[in-house]
């Protein structure tokens, strides 16, 4: 890998005129989509399909991640001020973000974790730049044995997190799998589950998927009833806490370089959480949170308005959206269930992921880094000085929200597949999402399930081809065998230890009505 | 949404039992349609899926079944729900016929104003936006291809005079 490629890549992407335009045009957007509770970063990618619809793939991927890279960092000024997590990542950083707002230091807080999040992304790509050439031979070692398991175990992973409801995770990474299965059979070319339908003959696509069982039931949630923003939990407009300085948000990001090792040392950890499929933004916040808390002398402190427990959450959060790059290009395996949308995306926009990108698409795949940390950088500056008034997207009225997003759903919807009767499967779905979301059955998994049954079926033939059934009892199948039966077990364990009614009963009543805020996705 | 409890021992229809159970028949009917219409290397994945699924899916049901009886059941409010979702069905219905330049500023103003209650001026201004994001930006500007609508390009026919001949 040469030198001349990496600062190539990053040249390109700074004088192309179409690909800064991109990125200022994503920041905005990114910005958009984390304050206003009910969107986030997943429906913020499928709702921009219609605007790279037909984009080569270098700027479609260039404007979809770098809107993705900063969703997080825009819903920390709502999450902050107003005490309510827009998008569930942001959770951890209430804690003592919202305490020190109460105490008066709301800039302190905001500068603290804006600052924090912008290093948290640099030293994200940072690790993943230097990762790189050490993942090249391994990657490129890799057989269909070990694709096969890789996405059984993402499958696996995924489910398996959706914790209390590992079985209901599982029936429904099942049913994505099965409607992967649609379309031509990739060893035979019967066609399967098509029904005589020329719209389903090329298969059922993550888009649209994606779009029927997360913005529908979404928008359904935040249409309901008058008062939408307070069913999201979203509490008025206060100025007071929008009063202060800048000089108060300068001391919030010096905070960082005062707890440099914390800092540094999250936003590592964030980078491999991101690595690992399964493991998604709350778990990066929450991990460096617990890490801030460990490695304090007077945790006390910690839940009344303790920087450092601002600082870790922000860093981590951010910085796993680079370490998550890793398995999504490279193994066709996304890291979490924003990964795999971006999977979805990438692979429309004409990106053929996998072990091979390594070889022909290095350029690419340098653009997108950079592309992160520019993003990073850039919203980070722009929402310290502007923040503030970032705050009142939260307040946009969902009266007003909900149908302008279901136009661009369904126009979505079609542009994926170019075919108006995907528009009749996302009205039918959507309803199961709904009802999936009401209950909260864990609908990430059905993403994975889409995206990585195929890949494992694909790969399962080949090494069936190649080893026979004996490539089950090889070395590396039985690691990986290992690995799923650990990780299933100790779930399995997790969730049948309490009482059954118990655990029915938590699941039917968790706050259905929790707006966009949900504690599992 | 309120709460009621569930008579002790009667078995209620709760909406994760019709999930579990749409489930159930979803990876039965897909485990019966692969067996009898796909050739055996074609039908073994399916088979394999939509048999862990159905499994999985029965598995729950019985769950919920016992779990149901003499629980709280969530009591879910229809007339907030079903409104927006006949609004989408129509707006698809809409757009079949006619197709997203007409039928999404159209379905959009109705929403704002009979929905929502939006100003006169408010939901109209929007609905022009959309129109024209989608005629300006997406169909001229960007040439992306937007479906027209089964109906709409016979009545274009039909308003065409023929010419001679």
């Amino acid at each position: 890998m040469g030198v001349h490629v990496i600062f190539s890549s990053l040249v390109d992407l700074l004088v192309t005129p179409k690909l800064i335009g991109l990125m200022l045009l994503a920041i905005p957007l990114g910005i958009f989509f984390g304050c206003v509770p009910g969107l986030g970063g997943k429906l913020g990618i499928v709702l921009l399909i219609p605007f790279v619809y037909g984009m080569d793939p270098l700027p479609g991927a260039v404007f979809l991640l770098s809107m993705h890279a900063i969703v997080h960092t825009g819903g920390i000024v709502p999450s902050i001020l107003f005490g309510v997590p827009t998008n569930g990542p942001e959770a951890p950083l209430l804690v003592d973000g919202y305490p020190m707002v109460r105490n008066g230091q709301a800039g302190r807080a905001l500068g603290a974790s804006l600052s924090a999040a912008g290093i948290g992304g640099m030293i994200g790509v940072i690790c993943v730049a230097l990762i790189l050439p050490v993942v090249e031979p391994f990657v490129l070692s890799f057989s269909p044995i070990e694709f096969f398991w890789l996405a059984i175990i993402g499958i696996t992973l995924i489910s398996a997190l959706a914790g209390k409801m590992l079985v209901q995770g599982l029936i429904v990474g099942c049913f994505g799998w099965l409607i992967g299965m649609i379309g031509l059979d990739p060893q035979t070319g019967v066609q399967r589950f098509t029904f005589n339908q020329l719209f389903l003959w090329d298969g059922f696509d993550v888009i649209s998927g994606v779009l029927a069982l997360y913005a529908l039931p979404e928008m359904m949630q935040l249409g309901r009833g008058k008062d939408k923003r307070a069913n999201a939990g979203v509490p008025g407009i206060n100025e007071a806490v929008t009063q202060y300085t800048f000089a108060e948000v300068w001391d919030g990001v010096k905070d960082n370089f005062r707890h440099w090792g914390l800092t540094i040392t999250t936003a590592v950890m964030g980078t491999f959480i991101g690595m690992i499929p399964g493991l998604g933004g709350e778990a990066a916040g929450w991990m460096c949170y617990a890490y801030a808390v460990s490695r304090a002398k007077d945790s006390e402190r910690f839940g009344k308005g303790a920087v450092e427990g601002v600082i870790a959450p922000s860093t981590g959060m951010n910085a796993k959206e680079g370490g998550g790059l890793l398995p999504t290009l490279f193994f066709g395996v996304p890291a979490g269930s924003g990964m795999a949308i971006m999977l979805g995306a990438l692979i429309m926009l004409g990106v053929k992921p996998g072990p091979m990108m390594i070889v022909h698409d290095l350029p690419l795949v340098w653009s997108l880094i950079w592309a992160i940390a520019i993003s990073n950088l850039l919203c980070t500056g722009f929402l310290l000085v502007v923040g503030k008034h970032m705050s009142a997207l939260a307040h946009i009225r969902a009266s007003v929200l909900v149908p302008v997003v279901l136009v661009f759903a369904l126009l979505g919807t079609y542009l994926a597949k170019d075919h108006w009767e995907s528009l009749l499967v996302f009205a039918g779905m959507g309803a199961i999402g709904y009802v999936m979301r009401r209950n909260q059955w864990p609908r990430p998994c059905f993403i994975i399930g889409l995206v990585l049954g195929p890949t494992a079926e694909l790969s399962f033939h080949k090494a069936f081809a190649l080893h026979g059934l004996g490539f089950l009892t090889q070395p590396t199948s039985l690691v990986m065998m290992a690995i799923i039966a650990v990780t299933l077990t100790a779930n399995l364990r997790k969730t049948y230890r309490r009482k059954p009614a118990d655990a029915a009963g938590e699941a039917r009543h968790a706050s259905p009505i929790d707006g966009s805020v949900s504690p599992r996705r | 949404m309120n709460s009621k409890p569930v008579p002790a021992g009667r078995v209620r229809f709760t909406s994760t039992f019709a999930l579990s159970l749409t489930f159930l028949v979803i990876f039965v009917s897909a485990v019966v349609v692969a067996k009898l219409n796909y050739p055996a290397e074609a039908a073994s994945m399916p088979l394999i899926i939509g048999g862990c699924g159905a499994a999985l899916s029965l598995l729950q049901l019985i769950a919920e079944l016992r779990a149901s009886r003499g629980a709280y059941e969530e009591q879910i409010d229809l007339k907030k729900d079903v409104p927006l979702y006949l609004w989408v069905w129509s707006f698809v219905i809409a757009v079949t016929a006619f197709g997203f330049v007409l039928a999404a500023p159209v379905m959009l103003f109705v929403y704002l104003r009979f929905r929502s209650r939006e100003s006169w001026w408010l939901s109209l201004l929007l609905s022009l936006a959309v129109l024209g994001l989608l005629y300006g930006m997406f169909q001229t500007a960007l040439g992306v291809p937007l479906f027209e609508g089964l109906a709409t390009p016979r009545i274009k026919d039909w308003l065409t005079p023929a010419g001679p001949g």
